[in-house]
């Protein structure tokens, strides 16, 4: 699978500090990557890299191949973007946004953008700075998937909107995935709805890419094990904690690395007596690789 | 180019209630059909032309703020760089809509006073309002770019600000710096074109560089900060530079392309002569030489036109003056330049400030300058701005005054419309001392002739001689008024007279001592030629009758004579007849009006430039 979206070496920096820091990533055609991060990671970061709307320090990122920084206005009109804080001038009527966008996107489909607008219940005329806040982020996803992309950006594109709000915005990110295949990088605090969609999974922690992974892989070697004993017998086993704490009276370890041959030996070697290991969801892995407890990440 | 246009369009959409709030604007000025009785078209013409004028110039400095400053602050600019339009686009459509938000908003105050109170704007064109339109547009184009810049610069808040404003001084100092040498040398002309081309050169560049600033800083603040400084500070450089490469063309004229002369002066030693005259392409500016006739040295130096340059008595220094202030290059102070007649000396200011020309003296050696200011006399070292010494001078106008000796100063005061006086500074004792005053019809000050060392008035009109420290009458010439006449006193006290075309000398006492006949009529006293000859110079309106004369007072005799030159002329920089040595080479005009040089001993001509 060639890659759609690609940063070798990446590094952006505001001033002094470093935003990124020698960030390497790939993203295949047809793959839908979650970036995932605390706030300032630097995720928005990387993704306006990605966009070629902010120039890269050091490094440099290429979709399908070529250089977004040099060929960004081209780039673009294989690319949707979605962003964080929804950024069509708010004087403008929506349906004035839809037809500047008809007239510089060649593969603009009206239907869909018309159908979209119907299905959420927004009135064309109205100005974009008068509608909601979800309503915005409904209007910017109905626009950039109007444009037939081959790459989807979503930056954080639920944050603030409600339930309703947020299972709409990714049924329709998810209608629109089925129905083309497009490349997905979004960028997300709300892992949920991310995990049922995403195939691959990076995590930045204060600009460093610390984790990058197909979600399934990842998900299979991260385990939380909960037992009475202390966690010596981890380091027995050859596993590595990626955190460990206090769990009643026992300890409760997330190990980075889990496989049951090894745990069946370990439990039959050191007669420890386990009260539970349980599969991880994203969220609990993300908590355990970035979060404030965090100790071995990979 | 039609994303630009799509740009362009929609932001003009949603800018339709600036068109809104001109079309209320545009009923304003009919109100003045209630306040005004008399030519209301007039009126209402003129504030709408008002209106339309402080409308579309605010709205334009209020777009030119806003419309990327304010997207990129709010982060909204990434709408149009996450779709496929270049930098270059977004700004041109953004440029153009509010170029037209502008003139048409204008257009729509202005329309319906055009169309009902027309012949109140055919009165205001007649009356010179066209300017204030053409200046308007002008004002808010240049408005809406500056704006722009500006609100970049200063809402990125970043400390390349202070780089910013170092770069605004250092180009105004430069631009100042260049203007200079062109103020001095009267190419005010040039100045006004040289600020007017580099003005379009930087509206230009404040046009453009906002597509390099959005094309390198993208929707990143402080790189659009950084883009901008960049290319504006580079383009600035550029046309400093062309500037700098104009201004040098103009200043460093070659000498032989002077087509226009406007001075020439010759040192009393006859070797260095100062030439100053316009050349072609350089408009008003005056470029300033001195040669060395002997050697062929020639230097450029930067003399104002409205300086006096004069040759020390003693031949070996060239002074003159320059205003103070360059801004007000007819002010009352001004600075003293002194140079060595020297090749290759270099021109040393004085620390000194100087009032009006006219009331200063040079000594002979040029190391002191005498000067009246404020009621005084003050009397200065040049190099050292050192006060030597002062007296408080009685009212009275300067007519001329001299460093009879180092120590010493005559003045003649013309003490009131019919009567002068004499008056003398010593230096040494602080003493000044004044002589009753004396008749004299009015008149100018080249009406009055000192000899050298200042102890002999010489009132030409009059053709009355007199003594500088007493005031009392030694000599009264035999003059009738019936015919016209010339007349100098020489080095020695004696004094000529040329009339029709005989030439009249007379000793000290007043006594005729030859009678010399002249081959011109009508010749004038230019010089004294060593120790017995006189230059005469006859003038015209026909350079082919202009002619120059060496009498030999000794032998009686009309020695040389050289046709259709002209000079060395009087000189108009001082009360003393000037003096050559007998060998000097002497710079004239010819018809043709060329300077040309020529030998004081056998008129052999030659052109001044070979």
């Amino acid at each position: 699978m060639s890659a759609t979206i690609e940063a070798a070496d990446l590094t952006i920096r505001y001033g002094k500090k470093k935003a990124v820091d020698e960030v390497t990533l790939n993203v295949g055609s047809g793959t839908v990557y979650a970036l995932l991060g605390r706030n300032g990671s630097g995720k928005s970061s990387l993704v306006r890299c990605v966009l070629g709307q902010l120039r890269a320090a050091a490094g440099h990122v290429s979709l399908f191949g070529e250089d977004v920084w040099k060929h960004r206005a081209r780039l673009m009109e294989r690319v949707g973007v979605v962003p964080e804080d929804p950024d069509a001038p708010p004087e403008s009527r929506v349906r004035d946004l839809a037809w500047f966008s008809s007239c510089i996107y060649s593969r603009w489909d009206k239907i869909a953008f018309d159908r979209r607008m119907q299905r959420f219940a927004i009135d064309t005329a109205s100005r974009f700075g008068e509608l909601s806040k979800g309503q915005k982020k409904q209007v910017s996803l109905a626009l950039a998937l109007a444009t037939s992309p081959e790459i989807l950006v979503l930056d954080d594109p639920t944050l603030g909107l409600d339930v309703v709000a947020r299972k709409s915005l990714f049924e329709e990110v998810l209608g629109d995935m089925a129905d083309r295949g497009i490349t997905v990088l979004v960028t997300t605090h709300d892992l949920g709805p991310v995990e049922a969609i995403a195939d691959r999974v990076g995590m930045l922690d204060r600009g460093r890419l610390v984790l990058d992974e197909e979600v399934e892989t990842l998900k299979a070697r991260f385990r939380r094990i909960r037992f009475a004993n202390p966690p010596m017998a981890l380091a027995q086993a050859n596993f590595e904690a990626a955190t460990v704490r206090q769990w009643g009276t026992g300890t409760e370890a997330v190990v980075s690395n889990y496989d049951d041959v090894a745990f069946a030996r370990l439990r039959n070697e050191s007669e420890m007596p386990v009260a539970d290991v349980s599969p991880m969801t994203l969220e609990e892995i993300f908590i355990a690789v970035v979060g404030e407890e965090a100790g071995v990440r990979s | 180019m039609k994303a630009a246009v799509l740009i362009a369009s929609r932001e003009l959409r949603d800018r339709s209630r600036l068109f809104v709030i001109a079309a209320a604007m545009a009923i304003v000025p009919f109100a003045a059909v209630f306040t005004v009785r008399e030519n209301r078209p007039l009126a209402i013409a003129t504030v709408a032309a008002f209106i339309a004028a402080a409308y579309t110039c605010s709205l334009a400095l209020m777009l030119g703020v806003s419309t990327v400053g304010r997207e990129l602050t709010e982060r909204r600019l990434s709408f149009l760089f996450a779709k496929p339009v270049s930098a270059p686009s977004i700004w041109a459509g953004k440029a153009v809509s509010a170029l037209l938000t502008v003139l048409g908003a204008g257009v729509i105050v202005i329309l319906p006073a055009y169309v009902f109170a027309h012949r109140g704007w055919q009165d205001m064109w007649s009356a010179g309002g066209k300017p204030v339109i053409a200046y308007a547009t002008g004002m808010s184009i240049m408005l809406f770019f500056v704006g722009h810049a500006v609100s970049t610069l200063l809402r990125s808040r970043s400390a390349m600000l202070a780089l910013d404003f170092a770069m605004i001084a250092i180009s105004a100092i430069t631009m100042f710096s260049l203007a200079r040498p062109l103020l001095l040398g009267g190419g005010r002309d040039l100045v006004l074109g040289m600020l007017a081309i580099a003005a379009l050169a930087m509206l230009l560049l404040f046009a453009i560089a906002p597509a390099w600033q959005l094309a390198q800083g993208r929707i990143d603040l402080r790189a659009n900060h950084r883009a901008l400084s960049t290319f504006l500070w580079s383009g600035a450089a550029i046309v400093l530079i062309a500037c700098a490469a104009y201004t040098w063309w103009v200043i460093t004229p070659p000498i032989d392309s002077m087509t226009e002369h406007f001075a020439v002066e010759q040192s009393r030693a006859g070797d260095w002569v100062y030439v100053s005259g316009q050349t072609p392409g350089r408009g008003q500016y005056l470029a300033s030489f001195i040669v060395n006739t002997s050697t062929k040295d020639r230097e450029r130096i930067m003399v104002s036109p409205w300086s006096r340059v004069h040759f020390s008595n003693d031949g070996r220094t060239i002074a003159w003056l320059e205003p103070a202030e360059l801004l007000l290059p007819r002010g009352h102070t001004f600075r003293l330049y002194t140079r060595r007649l020297e090749t290759g000396a270099e021109p040393v200011v004085s620390p000194l400030e100087l009032p009006m020309p006219r009331e200063a003296a040079l000594s002979d050696d040029a190391s002191r300058i005498a000067i009246i200011r404020a009621n005084q006399i003050q009397v200065y070292e040049i190099a050292t701005g050192n006060l030597l010494g002062a007296a408080t001078v009685t009212t009275g106008d300067l007519e001329s005054m001299i460093f009879a000796a180092p120590n010493l100063v005559r003045m003649v005061e013309r003490r009131s419309p019919s009567a002068i006086g004499m008056a003398e500074f010593d230096v040494a004792t602080k003493k000044f001392t004044r002589t009753p005053d004396r008749p004299h019809r009015p008149g100018h000050a080249a009406g009055l002739q000192l000899t050298a060392d200042g102890s002999r008035v010489f009132l030409r009109r009059e053709g009355t001689i007199i003594d500088a420290r007493t005031g009392a009458t030694l000599v009264t010439l035999p003059l009738t008024s019936d015919k016209p006449f010339f007349n100098a006193m020489l080095r020695d006290g004696s004094a000529i007279v040329t009339r029709d075309s005989k030439l009249y000398h007379f000793d000290r006492n007043g006594a005729l001592v030859a009678e010399i006949p002249l081959p011109v009529q009508r010749a004038g006293v230019a010089a004294q030629i060593g120790a017995s000859k006189l230059l005469l110079g006859v003038t015209g309106q026909n350079p082919k009758q202009w002619r120059m004369l060496i009498v030999d007072l000794t032998t009686h005799k009309v020695v040389t004579t050289v046709d259709q030159v002209l000079g060395p002329v009087p000189s108009w920089n001082g009360p003393v007849l000037r003096e050559f040595p007998d060998e000097a080479t002497l710079i004239g005009m010819d018809a043709s009006r060329k300077l040309v040089m020529w030998d004081a001993r056998t008129g052999k001509k030659r052109p001044f430039h070979s």
